[in-house]
């Protein structure tokens, strides 16, 4: 069964398309990742889903019932904001009672719904306290207890980690999945981190300059991008990408050039032809260094190491050509120091050069 | 080695009121190196930057630059510079102007001026943005010109505030490789400051970890990685975090174990070592690294997968055994699933062993090699 | 070392000239609203014969039968002038923040009515009052406002309103419009959203803006004098005490005292939420 539906959904302002033909389909229960650098688009889907902002075109549905046209507070959605709405000039229980007050209900069903929820989060102690008291997992955590309190079917959180330190945000992302797991609540959850995005969701939207560009599984994604620049954003660290040339169409592979360096890929694609052009794209994650001799093994000199505690990321330069590596914290290694590798033929993708689309 | 001082700290303290901000802190920066100062929000980093860089004057101790003691030094004397968080570019001026500035201010020649600005915007690939504005610069380009302004003064010292904390993620990444790059091409002897352990692991030559004003192990990148003095460090550094168990160090049948409120885990087959021999009996933590782990089809520890999470290039499986509950690495295409019963090989090297009470190091590996 | 010590000395040297430079006057002002009609224009700081005769003159000239008797027919007690002017300022402020603040929040959130007539509205302000003089006389004449004390706090009202607007537009700007999106989300109308997310977190900024409007209102002299005539405010009545019959240098000093005594008591009350006011700390990084 479908929960919530966004069919064509495209904003325009002015003469400028900030979201164009979104289309997405949440199951309930589900936690979608929309990703995204800043300023694609994710902001203003959100709002649009929550009824905050009216798309230009396009339907919204929540269990097959059109809400295009439904006012915000009918939604029963919650929203967390990038600047989350934990007002200053009251406590954490006034925050957190807000919309339960606006709503008029009793005070002493208020007291235990705040409670509850505070318990579930572990906030209990930050209650009585001012916003300017908190740390800033825990005003995070008060503003999520807002948007749960009022048991909404579906949260969406707009980069609501994007503000804490680097080992809170990383804490509160685990924290999230395994609230997730308590409550079952449907959520939607926009951060310009793709790999924030792929370790949350078990759905991922990729949205670049408000293009739906690839929509589906963490894995999906990363194995298979839908085109060079789908791949190039999700890759952290950064991808590489060498133009080059088909010089050979056999039954076990392809052999392609680049830069006057000869690579064979034991691997297939439908449309073969000989001298085209196109972008040979891996990840630093996938050379595997020291390789043995062969057809493929390629040789590059270290020129810059930055070590990472369990790998080091090391930029490798061969014929004038840059290359960065993931690899092992054990391996020894030196500036200056030649090292042998090849890449892993399953993950070496090829795309077009104009299309930039993912060849298979 | 050969290693000059370049900035040397004796005792400092610095009070705020009743809080002490920073607290006895001592350490020496070599010559050319990067020197990073990490810790969480409020730990003291800043306030140390900023005495360095002499806006700040400590209630007590000293600090040398080069040798010489500059602790009643104005800053504007010390020949250091800082890079702060927010960009200090001036958006009405090109990027050019910019960078210049500084050399005006020391009205140096026009023809010398030119000559060091485009040296230091080549080093920094600015070449291209030279007639930019200031404010039409993207936030990473902003932050180059803020160092690049720094760097052709030519400075004694270049302090960094967290310079790429506002930055996304994707051009955090590029930063941190390039601002590696010049900082070895140029020598220059930096103190970088940062609450992200991954920056500092990355970035560092050297590194001191900071927490509550004190400073409580300085060691490069891989000695803190490796070998982190207290279970806060073990904590704060790496990702995913070290796990933890707590327990009780047991011998059974000549093999080594540790008993936990809800399992016994096998450390080893056999006890080798005389400083593991002194532990037995005692209330300790055992913690390892969640790539010093691995999931195999045959182990003396058995669990269930409760969660399988993506990050980088590497499934998390959260492994529930018994009430106990660890984190281990595994290859992204694994096709491991929650619920699944896994059993999981601790390497018994990379153990480290922890005092219960104080969280203090006691022990690393409980075999030899 | 001896640099530093005279750079010491220095500083300390201008800092006491700059103190007595501010305080002398108010000092003097004391002073001399204890003095006697003989000691009024004797240059010393401590009265000789201290006497309260000029408060009771200020409170019941009736009262006095000395040598101020040819006075104290054409004047009143203080109190009724007090009590006028605390009507108008408080009328002037509770007008001017009401309006400035919808105006400001327009401004802030549908930069309406436009950063042009915004910025407009302050420019009339930076042209000399006595300007508008005339054409606010033969308004205020047609209008029959003169010497009416609503009349005086609508047109503080007005020419304050500008101020209101710019500091509450200040306030507003920095709470992020999110806030009150999260309470439509949750079911609150706009005005709701209004009077129960933002009226409460600007509560500072209106308390700071409010403070300096009834200030302003409460000096304002040239206005006064010109559209009132019988039910004078305090700062005409003030300068009422120094006429072309003769000056009371000591009743007008007390006058004075009394008139700046009721600022400093509101500010008093307040200064909790002025702290608040200047601090205006919302997000935490």
């Amino acid at each position: 069964m479908i929960f919530l539906e966004l069919r064509e959904i495209s904003k325009v302002i002015g003469d400028k398309v900030i979201l164009h033909k979104i289309n997405l389909e949440v199951g309930e229960g589900e936690i979608i990742s929309i990703v995204g650098p800043p300023g694609s688009g994710k902001t203003t889907l959100l709002k649009i889903i929550c009824g905050l902002v009216a798309p230009t075109s396009g339907k919204v549905y929540l269990e097959g019932e059109d809400i295009t046209n439904l006012p915000p507070h009918e939604r029963g959605f919650s929203m967390v904001f990038e600047v989350p709405p934990v007002y200053p000039d009251r406590t954490g229980y006034d925050n957190i009672a807000f919309p339960l007050r606006l709503k008029k209900l009793g005070e002493d069903e208020i007291r235990k719904r705040v409670l509850a929820v505070a318990e579930l989060l572990g906030i209990r102690h930050v209650l009585h306290r001012k916003p300017s008291t908190y740390s800033g997992g825990e005003y995070q955590r008060v503003a999520i207890a807002r948007a749960l309190v009022t048991q909404p079917r579906l949260l969406l959180l707009d980069e609501p980690f994007k503000n804490l330190d680097a080992k809170i945000r990383e804490a509160m992302v685990s924290w999230l999945k395994e609230l997730h797991k308590k409550i079952g609540v449907t959520i939607i959850y926009a951060t310009h981190d793709p790999l924030e995005g792929m370790s949350l969701g078990n759905k991922v939207m990729v949205l670049l300059n408000g293009v739906q560009k690839q929509l589906g599984s963490p894995l999906e994604i990363l194995m298979k991008p839908a085109d060079l620049d789908v791949d190039d954003f999700i890759s952290i660290p950064a991808l590489n990408v060498v133009k080059g040339r088909i010089e050979e169409c056999s039954e076990n592979g392809i052999g392609v050039t680049f830069s006057n360096l000869k690579l064979r890929i034991p691997k297939k694609i439908s449309k073969c032809e000989l001298g085209q052009e196109l972008f040979i794209a891996f990840r630093p994650h996938d050379l595997i260094i020291n390789a043995k001799e062969g057809v493929s093994v390629l040789r590059g000199r270290v020129i810059n190491i930055n070590y990472a505690g369990r790998n080091q990321l090391v930029s490798l330069e061969m014929n004038g050509l840059v290359v960065r590596a993931v690899v092992s914290k054990d391996l020894k290694i030196g500036i200056g120091d030649a090292i042998s590798f090849t890449l892993n033929p399953e993950r070496v993708r090829l795309y077009d050069a104009n299309s930039k689309k993912l060849l298979e | 080695m050969n290693r000059q001082e370049a900035v040397k700290l004796e005792n400092v303290t610095k009070r705020f009121g009743n809080v002490v901000a920073v607290n006895n802190v001592s350490f020496e920066v070599y010559k050319g190196e990067l020197f990073s100062l990490l810790g969480p929000s409020g730990c003291g980093k800043t306030t140390t930057l900023r005495i360095i860089s002499g806006l700040e004057r400590p209630d007590e101790g000293r600090v040398y630059i080069e040798g010489t003691d500059v602790t009643e030094l104005p800053a504007r004397e010390r020949r250091v510079c800082l890079v702060f968080q927010e960009y200090a570019v001036f958006p009405h001026m090109n990027v050019y102007e910019n960078i210049e500035f500084g050399l005006k201010v020391k009205m140096l020649p026009r023809a010398e001026r030119d000559k060091k600005v485009k040296e230091v915007a080549e080093l920094l690939e600015l070449v291209d943005y030279l007639n930019y504005k200031g404010g039409r610069l993207g936030l990473s380009d902003q932050q180059k010109v803020a160092i690049a302004r720094c760097l052709v003064v030519e400075p004694k010292l270049l302090l960094l505030d967290e310079p790429l904390t506002l930055v996304d993620a994707r051009v955090r990444e590029r930063m941190r490789r390039e601002l590696k790059r010049i900082q070895r091409e140029l020598g220059t002897t930096m103190i970088y400051v940062t609450h992200d352990q991954l920056e500092a692991l990355m970035l560092s030559d050297r590194m001191a970890v900071m927490r509550n004003g004190k400073i409580i192990q300085i060691g490069t990148p891989e000695e803190i990685y490796d070998n982190p003095a207290d279970m806060f460090i073990a904590t704060f550094v790496g990702s995913p975090a070290m796990n933890f168990l707590e327990g009780v160090l047991e011998v059974e049948e000549g093999m080594l174990i540790l008993k936990t409120s809800s399992y016994k885990y096998v450390l080893s087959k056999s006890i080798e070592s005389s400083a593991v021999q002194n532990l037995i009996g005692t209330e300790v933590v055992i913690g390892f690294r969640p790539e010093d782990a691995e999931v195999r089809h045959s182990g003396e520890v058995e669990g269930v997968i409760k969660l399988v999470e993506i990050v980088e290039d590497r499934k998390i499986l959260h492994i529930k055994i018994n009430e106990d509950e660890v984190k281990v690495l595994a290859d992204i295409f694994t096709s491991f699933t929650e619920g699944q019963k896994v059993k999981v090989w601790i390497n018994p090297l990379r153990l480290h062993i922890f005092e219960k009470k104080n969280g203090k190091k006691l022990l690393k590996g409980v075999v030899s090699r | 070392m001896i640099r530093k010590i005279l750079a010491k000395v220095v500083i300390c040297i201008v800092l006491a000239v700059a103190v007595v430079w501010t305080i002398t006057p108010v000092m003097w002002m004391i002073s001399l609203s204890f003095k006697t009609y003989g000691e009024w224009r004797t240059p010393s700081l401590i009265p000789h014969n201290p006497t309260l005769d000029n408060y009771i003159m200020l409170f019941s000239p009736q009262s006095i039968t000395t040598i101020f008797i040819a006075y104290t027919a054409v004047l009143e007690p203080i109190t009724r002038p007090l009590i006028r002017s605390l009507i108008i300022s408080a009328t002037a402020t509770v007008i001017a923040i009401i309006i400035g603040f919808f105006t400001a929040y327009g401004a802030s959130r549908y930069n309406s009515p436009g950063s042009f007539t915004l910025f407009f509205t302050l420019l009339t302000r930076m042209l000399p009052p006595a300007v508008f003089v005339t054409p606010i006389v033969i308004y205020f004449t047609t209008l029959a406002l003169i010497d009416n004390i609503i009349g005086l706090a609508l047109l503080y009202a007005a020419t304050t309103l500008t101020y209101a607007v710019w500091i509450l537009k200040g306030f507003i700007d920095a709470i992020p419009i999110e806030w009150e999106e999260a309470a439509l989300l949750e079911g609150a109308s706009p005005l709701q959203a209004i009077f129960k997310v933002v009226i409460p977190i600007v509560r500072p900024g209106m308390v700071v803006a409010g403070l300096f409007i009834f200030l302003m209102s409460w000096t304002e002299l040239l206005f006064a004098l010109v559209l009132t005539n019988l039910n004078v405010p305090l700062s005409v009545q003030v300068s009422k005490y120094v006429t072309a019959v003769g000056a009371l240098w000591g009743v007008q000093a007390a006058a004075a005292l009394v008139s700046s005594i009721i600022p400093l008591v509101i500010g008093y009350l307040i200064q909790r939420h002025l702290i608040t006011g200047f601090t205006f700390g919302l997000v935490r990084g």
